[in-house]
């Protein structure tokens, strides 16, 4: 299944914050699988497996979730929630990279159970730099949850 | 026998004048003692007889009297005749004012009374008249009379109704005011109910009650009915008063009118609410506004600043991936697009940075300016690298504050002092404590570039830049920010700079401070 083998699940609904995203990902060459949801309700049927990812196990999630805050029909804060407060999906590290450097937003993220609070800068050598260091430490340092972590008690 | 008959006639006629004459001794001595002047007059209104005192009175001798008109000795030689012939008339007269005139013109008031005389026969002879001099009486008479219209006057001149209650709660007295009040004259007044006259007769009966049972009142709150309707707000004050013999026989009742008081009360009342409603609906107006930038900054913060990094890195993009095919002025250009698009993504950073730090609620706490200090200095090490500083730093107090704005106040001057001594070979960077009305002012002062005092009022607007972009980078906002964090403390900010000399910037922070070692259980300072 393709879907086992996501590493990344980028929702941005931006093409241009798309584009030069997934450039630099791919630049650095850290991830072979990125899943792209366009809008919250993409992303959410995405990480409970429904609609087109019937097929999906819980147990196969990305080992990231990078998670703009501004979408359509469901916004992130919306999409951080029910990731969050359900035990299949809660262990999910999601970190959210948006535009936004509003207190509230962060305080929102982190209450919200948020793995980490990323702001683009609008620089790009910046934004490169920090998207290769965001792939480095999920992909590479950081420890993923194991299935079990994906369990309903 | 006759002559003996005779003889004996004579001795008993002489006995009996003897006894007569010894009668009329007596009685005259009688009418001399009297101090008060006696006349006999006959019918026809002539003196047959006067005393002593009669002759005082008048100035005149008994001989010059006798015989002359009664009436003649008086202001009112009318009244006088009048008096005398009423006597005859009615047999006698009592207490019959009259004025003796002296033949100096001085006046003596005297009280008559006169009765008829009659011989053996019973035919009336004359009046006999005493007068009691009355002077004396009468100066009393006329200073109690004053006395009386002077408190009388007292009492008409007071603004406020007065009045006297009996103890059945019947009015007495009253004046003016106290008609004007009720619209009612004395006379309506006079004998009726006190309570009568008030919106709540039942309070005001309660009002007098009271008085009589203790004493007294104050400021006992009534409303006085006109007899037109209208009411009049008033505050009691009210006494007993006694007899002379210590017994309550009335009270006395004094009115201040409260309307004016009332009515200042109620004008103050609508400019509170007035104040009020317009303080509450300024706040409504900040508040919605204070929203509407929040949604402003929220949108220029995730709106704005993605298509300035999406400028920048397809600009990046662009130059990396196509720089080969590019001729160099178009790799110019988009170096410069990319300049512009950076300093665009600061300006948005730093303005976005100002209206936080003007929504931001203070999280005051005694903080040490020198540990502040020192934290700004290290998070600056990036820009020294490389340049010689000397950094004279003074001692700094404690101060209550929110620490991380008050950082960032640091920050800024400093990032500024190191900006501009960037041309001097070496910098001197000053950061020390003045006192100034006894307040601490803390300055950064430093040697760089400085700035014309011509334009000092223009260093701390945003946007306000004194340097051009290629000799000094900045985007105007910094010391917009410092100003806006300080008065956000209650303190303030100025400066003093002198071209090519150097620059001071001075801020105070309101709020209360404490000295180094002193208690830390200081009051929070003022937000």
């Amino acid at each position: 299944m393709i879907s086992q083998d996501v590493e990344i699940l980028l929702v941005e609904d931006n093409p241009d914050d798309l584009e030069l995203t997934l450039h630099a990902l791919r630049q650095e060459r850290l991830a072979n699988h990125i899943e792209v949801a366009r809008d919250g309700e993409e992303a959410l049927d995405f990480l409970f497996c429904r609609g087109p990812w019937v097929q999906r196990s819980f147990e196969q999630a990305p080992r990231i979730v990078l998670l703009d805050l501004k979408l359509p029909k469901v916004d992130g804060m919306e999409v951080l929630r029910e990731i969050k407060k359900d035990p299949r999906t809660k262990a999910i590290p999601v970190v959210i990279l948006t535009a936004s450097r509003e207190e509230s937003d962060t305080v929102n993220g982190y209450h919200l159970g948020a793995n980490g609070y990323v702001q683009k800068p609008v620089d790009f050598d910046s934004f490169r730099n920090l998207v290769k260091q965001l792939g480095l430490y999920w992909l590479v340092v950081n420890e993923p949850p194991p299935p079990a972590a994906f369990h309903a008690k | 026998m006759k002559e003996e008959t005779t003889s004996t006639h004579t001795i008993e006629r002489h006995l009996a004048d003897e006894a007569a004459r010894q009668t009329g001794v007596y009685n005259r001595s009688l009418i001399e003692a009297s101090l008060d002047p006696l006349f006999t007059i006959a019918p026809n209104g002539k003196i047959t007889d006067v005393n002593n005192a009669a002759e005082k009175v008048t100035g005149l001798s008994r001989e010059q009297l006798i015989g002359t008109d009664f009436a003649d000795y008086f202001t009112d030689p009318g009244r006088a005749r009048a008096g005398y012939e009423q006597v005859f008339r009615e047999g006698l007269v009592q207490d019959y004012g009259l004025e003796i005139r002296r033949c100096d013109g001085h006046v003596t008031p005297v009280l008559y009374s006169a009765a008829v005389y009659r011989d053996d026969a019973g035919q009336v002879i004359g009046v006999c008249a005493t007068a009691r001099d009355v002077t004396e009486l009468k100066r009393a008479v006329e200073a109690v009379r004053r006395a009386s219209a002077y408190n009388r006057s007292l009492l008409e001149a007071s603004l406020d109704p007065l009045l006297t209650i009996n103890p059945d709660g019947k009015i007495t007295d009253v004046n003016k005011a106290a008609e004007k009040v009720t619209g009612l004259s004395r006379q309506q007044l006079m004998g009726t109910d006190f309570a009568d006259y008030f919106s709540d007769p039942g309070k005001a009966r309660a009002g007098y009650e009271q008085v009589f049972r203790e004493g007294l009142i104050k400021d006992y709150e009534l409303e006085i009915r006109h007899r037109d309707g209208y009411v009049t707000p008033v505050l009691y004050n009210a006494a007993v008063y006694r007899d002379e013999a210590g017994e309550v026989i009335g009270v006395f009742a004094a009115a201040r009118h409260i309307s004016e008081r009332k009515r200042a009360e109620e004008v103050i009342r609508k400019l509170n609410q007035e104040i009020d409603e317009r303080v509450r609906r300024h706040t409504a107006e900040l508040e919605a506004t204070n929203k509407n930038l929040e949604a402003f900054t929220y949108s220029v913060s995730h709106d704005l600043r993605s298509p300035l990094r999406h400028i920048d890195g397809f600009s990046k993009l662009l130059l990396e991936e196509y720089s080969v095919d590019l001729p160099e002025d178009a790799r110019r250009y988009l170096s410069r697009i990319r300049d512009g698009t950076r300093r665009m993504g600061m300006m948005v950073d730093d303005l976005l940075n100002l209206t936080r730090v003007g929504r931001k609620e203070l999280s005051m706490q005694l903080t040490g300016l020198s540990s502040l200090l020192e934290e700004a200095i290290r998070d600056l090490k990036p820009e020294m690298a490389g340049r010689e500083i000397e950094w004279r730093i003074g001692k700094l107090p404690f101060v209550e504050c929110d620490p991380a704005l008050v950082k960032q106040v640091f920050a800024n001057l400093l990032s500024n002092a190191l900006k501009f001594t960037r041309l001097r070979e070496r910098a001197v960077i000053e950061v020390g404590e003045t006192r100034q009305d006894g307040r601490a002012v803390i300055f950064v002062r430093d040697n760089g570039v400085g700035f014309s005092m011509k334009y000092v009022d223009k260093l701390f607007g945003v946007f306000q830049r004194l340097h051009r972009p290629e000799d000094f980078e900045g985007t105007g906002i910094g010391l917009a920010t410092v100003q806006r964090i300080v008065h956000k403390h209650g303190g303030r900010t100025w400066a003093e700079g002198e071209l090519n000399k150097g620059a001071t910037f001075y801020f105070t922070l309101e709020a209360v401070e404490s000295r180094p070692g002193e208690s830390n259980s200081l009051p929070r300072g003022a937000a």
